[in-house]
């Protein structure tokens, strides 16, 4: 493949072979039918605040679609670097051979000086971090770049701030240096270190106190050894760009149809395991409807078999009271009523005889210490014009206390 | 290219319309391990009240019909020999209540609240309604209260008796 960089239509450089100077109208002769070449050209360079979807808005905002062509590539969010080219030029050039690659020459020079110093082509943020880590150790070293090719009286000036392609341009005669700082002044570029592949120059840019070294790079021009390395900065041709849209399409209905699958996969499993968790709670509540039934039916069945021992069970009876107190009683009082319930106990109420014997609540008392009913009894002494009524309250025994358990605390 | 979207879109679809059906049923879910939490705590409760209740030895219940009448039977009987005047009516008879009305105890269970009420010499009182108890007490029932009363030489006794039957 041919290499030739195009400076301007009077001056190309043949980058390959023995290398040498041409014009755009002389290229036929450097170039056979059907024959591949790459040819890098310097652009208009553009730093545009756009995004991917609105670039072309941008874009043609500055530069008039049609007679121009662009390739832009990202370097900060949102930020794009954009080399702007003639569209009259690139189709000449496409016109020359079979297959035709045109790329932008600062881009090859950026790439020239990153195989110099890897570091060089760090992505900002990691120039950021190495700025601070070096700021400590050493005198920081900028990342600001002027690269001067020089072609006889033509020189080709490119400025670089790391990643960033400030400024690219052809001088034509006059005095380097001069134009150099012209460059710096216009890029706002603050001592950046030099690079020419032209000794003499590198010479005298040390006599005057820059920072000039003399890269170690095939060729005369320093980006025209890597030309091939920037091809994915090519300008497209309509197909191209036809192709990559679609290709772009593809990847994000591709994506799209991913995510659609992906969201219905989730989705479907959500929904198995919740179905499955549904299903287990009919089951069991179906489980449990019928064993309840069951023991319904079984409870039902049972109560029917035994109620009557518990009904039995539950039964208060008093004739042994009765009996208790119809002997323990003294003389001086009479059983008027006794009563028994479940809940309330045992409530006798005994009436004083009229005309007995001197009688007190104590006498009661030691009457019935032996009973085996009313020992305990509360006794309520109530007096009614001249009767004298005795009210004795038994509390029933707690189901437990009955069966021996220990009282509580 | 536009199959690929028109299945994304299918499939988005198709995912909100399980999503959604899946959100029913987690309600539904959740819903019924609630009510299955009440199931359970009910089987529970009538899992002790048969055990409790195996416990118990074995006296069927007749049919309704039959407890009360015989209890009617054996009292008024009981009354005679023993020479008490004994009477068998509605616990809430002094409220109007005018029919022995069975209603659901328990499970399988009818109750029906009568009043027992027997008048009796106040001599051997004691011994009568001793026979009238033991009586009582191979019946299906349950004595809730008994209250005795002396009203000069007569004892009135009365009796707050529920009748079981099924």
């Amino acid at each position: 493949m041919k290499k030739f960089i195009v400076i301007s239509p009077d001056l190309i450089w043949v980058a390959h072979g023995e290398g040498g100077v041409t014009t755009l109208d002389d290229l036929p002769n450097h170039l056979q039918t059907k024959e591949d070449a790459l040819f890098a050209i310097l652009p208009q360079i553009q730093r545009v605040v756009a995004t991917d979807r609105t670039l072309d808005t941008v874009m043609a905002q500055t530069f008039s679609p049609g007679e121009n062509s662009f390739r832009a590539e990202p370097l900060e969010d949102n930020v794009f670097q954009v080399y702007v080219a003639r569209t009259e030029l690139l189709d000449r050039l496409r016109s020359l051979g079979r297959e035709v690659f045109i790329v932008p020459y600062p881009a090859a020079v950026r790439h020239a000086l990153s195989t110099l110093n890897p570091e060089a082509e760090s992505s900002l943020r990691e120039r950021t971090r190495v700025f601070l880590q070096q700021a400590f150790t050493e005198t920081p070293k900028s990342d600001e770049k002027v690269i001067v090719d020089v072609l006889g009286q033509d020189y080709v000036i490119t400025a670089l701030r790391g990643k960033e392609v400030l400024a690219v341009r052809h001088v034509r005669g006059g005095e380097p240096v001069m134009e150099m700082q012209r460059t710096l002044a216009s890029a706002r570029m603050d001592n950046p270190g030099v690079m020419s592949r032209d000794q003499d120059f590198i010479l005298e840019l040390q006599s005057q106190g820059f920072e000039a070294e003399l890269p170690d790079l095939p060729g005369l021009m320093v980006g025209e050894s890597v030309l091939d390395k920037v091809t994915s900065l090519r300008y497209l041709t309509d197909i191209e760009i036809a192709r990559e849209r679609a290709r772009q399409n593809k990847r994000k209905a591709v994506t799209a149809f991913s995510v659609g699958l992906g969201m219905l996969a989730v989705a479907g499993g959500a929904y198995a395991v919740v179905h499955g968790k549904l299903v287990e709670q009919k089951t069991r509540n179906a489980t449990l409807m019928r064993d309840i039934e069951d023991k319904q039916a079984a409870v039902s069945a049972n109560y029917q078999e035994r109620y009557a021992t518990i009904a039995r069970g539950e039964s208060v009876s008093m004739h042994e009271e009765l009996f208790d107190l119809s002997t323990a009683l003294p003389p001086q009082v009479v059983l008027q009523s006794i009563e028994r319930d479940a809940a309330a106990g045992l409530i006798a109420t005994l009436e004083r005889r009229p005309g007995a014997a001197p009688f007190s609540k104590s006498d009661l008392k030691s009457a019935l210490a032996s009973s085996p009913f009313f020992a305990s009894a509360e006794i309520v002494e109530k007096y009614e014009g001249h009767l004298v009524r005795y009210v004795l309250t038994v509390k029933p025994t707690p189901p437990g206390a009955a069966e021996g358990a220990a009282p509580a605390p | 290219m536009r199959a690929l979207y028109i299945f994304t879109v299918v499939f988005v679809l198709a995912s909100l319309g399980l999503g959604l059906w899946a959100k029913d049923e987690w309600e539904e879910a959740d819903r019924l391990e609630a009510r299955n939490r009440g199931l359970q705590a009910d089987y529970d409760t009538l899992q002790a009240e048969s055990g409790s209740l195996d416990r118990a030895e074995p006296f069927p219940l007749r049919f309704k019909e039959d407890a009360l009448s015989e209890l009617f039977s054996r009292a008024i009987e009981a009354g005679e020999v023993l020479g008490a005047g004994v009477r068998v009516e509605p616990r809430n008879a002094s409220m109007g209540v005018q029919e022995m009305q069975f209603v659901e105890f328990k499970a399988g269970v009818q109750r029906c609240e009568v009043t027992l009420q027997a008048g009796l010499e106040r001599e051997g009182a004691a011994a009568i309604l001793t026979m009238l108890e033991e009586e009582l007490a191979e019946l299906p029932v349950s004595v809730r209260k008994t209250r005795v009363r002396l009203v000069g030489q007569a004892v009135s006794v009365s009796m707050d008796v529920d009748v079981f039957g099924r």
